[in-house]
């Protein structure tokens, strides 16, 4: 209780300085968790794609029609270069055992071995799986368990395998933009339920495919497949459409880190200095402790405790956020995954602080004999 | 006697700098930092506000005249102005093709904009229909979901079409003599048959402030932060300095003495950084801006007079606080 005590009155004597660096800090630590959260989002639609299924496919999209919807003409699949299309279609409502409704997403064969999202549990939808299975968003799983039957507009059950990671973006495949880009073809809080249906789909495709060339066709016909999608409407190769995505993310970054970067290093170099300021200033009165009979490690255990409290109170405040407050994190956006990834970095910056507090408390103290420091600050 | 506080000074800065190099150099790297945040933020601001606010002009057809539009986009590109010629095409609808000099600003499908080159090629708007005359004399090769069609100035000149309305953009780096000049030459290149009208959108001052107070809020409250540590340098004068009160030093002289010793190493860090910042631009700073533009001397230095303004204010009204009126009062305080 006594040392709590003298660890307080070290921060009551510099509480103005402590305040605002803790305040920097918090702030920082705040927009820094929040941009990570929005990298991991963007960056996610990315790493979802398996580049070895893709490498040779084109991306392709069609215009808007004149009522806002429009899609995938069957004749690309009929077209002789063509091996396969990466596509998602509208299953419709799905019911489950408990009467509640959900939307899903029916995923072509070739959509699975294209498209790989992490798991939270169970397994990732099995591109030969000879019954009909469903994935769905580990946020929105409601009352769903493994191994839960869903009743589709047809009849058909689907059997539920597992659980996608989190705030994971479920790939979407509606969006018609001029831009395409990895997360553009992904969307952010999807509640819907992806399917696969071994060798049929339902419903009528989105209107964004990647079209997939056949290994053994000629360069002609590869140049027609081309001509004919681009008459169609936008298309880009799987290299640029990386290309596109990589500059989406720079934009993001340079848009996001660089505020939360230059804070936290403020705060963190004005912590340090504070913290050793306020080391400074309470040498005489830990002299006198010593002479009273006060052993080195405790007091030098005062000095760290100050200090360290006012460390951690940012990364406390982050993590209440994280938790308890995670929708206060957004800042207006939907597109962020937050998840206990992001725990691991801001324990480790506060391991570092604190292991930095004992170091500078070591530094700036503990190198001195007793009877040095009464001669240093005494005198 | 301002030789003598230069002196006293002098000695007290070599005397700190020696005795706790720790919290100096973290003082320097710390406040280096803030101006390395303070510049980021002014040279994108000023880039944002410079483009936004780019002079720009509607030239509106209001007497027949045949132009030559080859000759305008040439006059056009010789003064890098961004030029959108607009050709109405039916007055009942609002049909109409635009021909620009800067098609990066417009995204197409299906096509690349070199396939215009060709004369009687068009890629046509999905949003307004193209009248039959002209959808018959045109070859589409690919679409857009801009209002416009677009075509080439080739096609435009074959068509024989005048503009009855071009939209320019100037870039923000033009001199006013330059401007002048080119707008002159646009007249009377255009036998002054269209209207020139200036449609430069200015930021709004409530706008401007609305980025400005928040930028400089962010970066007082990390200096003061940073400056908190300039306390120590205070604490260390304190006692020295209320003899030299007792002994009948004036009170501005109390204040500037810790002030010398305060500014210099607040211009030393903020020489640092912009020192750094120029070295490191092209590896470091230029990829983290929102933009790609290149910081001239004139930003450096409004961004530092600016930060040291800033810094020299919060400290002398610190000082000013700190050391009061009475010298007796300042001497007994720190007996304490």
């Amino acid at each position: 209780m006594k040392t709590l005590y003298l660890s307080f009155s070290v921060l009551r004597r510099n509480w103005l300085a402590f305040l605002i660096v803790c305040a920097v800090m918090t702030v920082a630590l705040t927009l820094l968790v929040s941009a990570v959260a929005e990298y991991r989002h963007i960056t996610a639609a990315r790493d979802a794609l398996q580049a070895e299924v893709l490498t040779e496919a084109t991306f392709f999209a069609l215009p808007m029609d004149s009522e806002g919807y429009s899609y995938l003409p069957q004749e690309i699949l009929a077209s002789p270069a063509c091996k396969t299309v990466v596509t998602l279609a509208s299953g419709g409502l799905a019911k489950d055992s408990g009467g509640e409704y959900y939307n899903t997403t029916v995923f072509s064969h070739a959509a699975v071995q294209a498209i790989a999202l992490p798991m939270q549990s169970g397994r990732y939808l099995d591109p030969h799986a000879d019954a009909p299975e469903a994935v769905i968003s580990d946020a929105y799983r409601g009352n769903l368990s493994l191994g839960d039957t869903l009743v589709l507009k047809d009849g058909t059950a689907v059997t539920l395998v597992g659980f996608v990671r989190g705030e994971m973006p479920l790939p979407d495949f509606n969006s018609w933009g001029t831009d395409m880009s990895a997360d553009r073809l992904f969307e952010a809080n999807n509640d819907n339920v992806l399917v696969f249906l071994p060798d049929r789909m339902i419903g009528t495709p989105r209107p964004v495919a990647a079209v997939i060339p056949r290994e053994d066709a000629t360069e002609k016909e590869r140049l027609a497949l081309s001509e004919f999608l681009a008459s169609l409407g936008r298309t880009v190769s799987f290299a640029g459409f990386m290309e596109r995505t990589e500059l989406t993310i720079d934009a993001a970054l340079r848009e996001k880190l660089p505020l939360p970067l230059f804070l936290l290093v403020i705060a963190t170099l004005a912590m340090i200095s504070v913290a050793a300021l306020a080391i400074e200033r309470s040498m005489r009165e830990q002299s006198r402790y010593f002479l009273l009979g006060c052993s080195k490690r405790r007091s030098m255990g005062i000095l760290s405790l100050a200090v360290s409290a006012v460390f951690s109170l940012p990364i406390a405040v982050n993590l209440v956020l994280l938790y308890a407050f995670p929708d206060f994190l957004r800042f207006d956006t939907d597109a962020y995954m937050l998840g206990n990834e992001i725990l691991l970095p801001l324990l480790l910056y506060w391991g570092a602080c604190l292991l930095l507090t004992f170091a500078l408390t070591y530094l700036l103290y503990g190198k001195y004999s007793p009877l040095a420091f009464y001669r240093k600050n005494l005198t | 006697m301002i030789k003598k506080c230069l002196y006293i000074a002098a000695g007290k800065l070599k005397h700190f700098l020696t005795d706790n190099p720790f919290v100096f150099v973290m003082f320097f790297l710390g406040s280096a930092a803030c101006s390395l945040m303070f510049l980021y933020f002014w040279g994108n601001l000023q880039y944002t506000v410079s483009t936004s606010q780019a002079v720009s002009y509607t030239a509106t057809l209001r007497s027949p005249a045949q132009t030559d539009n080859g000759t305008l986009f040439a006059i056009a590109e010789t003064y890098d102005v961004r030029m959108d010629a607009i050709y109405a095409l039916s007055d009942e609808t609002d049909a109409a093709l635009l021909c620009t000099n800067r098609p990066e600003n417009f995204s197409v499908w299906g096509c690349e904009w070199t396939d215009l080159d060709e004369a009687g090629t068009v890629i046509v708007s999905d949003i307004s229909l193209l009248p039959d005359e002209f959808a018959r004399k045109l070859r589409t090769v690919g679409r857009t979901s801009s209002r416009y069609c677009f075509v080439s100035q080739n096609t435009v000149s074959s068509l024989g079409l005048p503009a009855t309305e071009i939209r320019l953009t100037l870039p923000h780096t033009i001199s006013s003599a330059k401007q002048t000049e080119f707008l002159q030459t646009f007249a009377q290149n255009t036998s002054h048959a269209y209207l020139l009208t200036e449609t430069t959108r200015t930021m709004p001052v409530g706008e401007l402030l609305g980025v400005v107070l928040p930028m400089l809020a962010v970066y007082l409250l990390c200096m003061f932060a940073m400056l908190y540590i300039l306390v120590y340098v205070l604490e260390g004068m304190a006692y020295e300095l209320s003899v030299y009160g007792l002994l009948g030093a004036s009170n501005a002289k109390l204040v500037l003495i810790p002030a010398i010793v305060q500014s210099v190493l607040l211009a030393a860090a903020n020489g640092g950084a912009v020192l750094l910042h120029v070295l490191l631009y092209d590896v470091l700073f230029s990829r983290i801006n929102l933009y790609e533009f290149a910081y001239s001397p004139a930003m450096y230095l409004q961004a530092s007079v600016l930060m040291l303004a800033l810094s020299f204010a919060v400290m002398f009204i610190y000082l000013r606080f700190r050391i009061g009126n009475y010298a007796v009062v300042n001497f007994r305080r720190n007996l304490q």
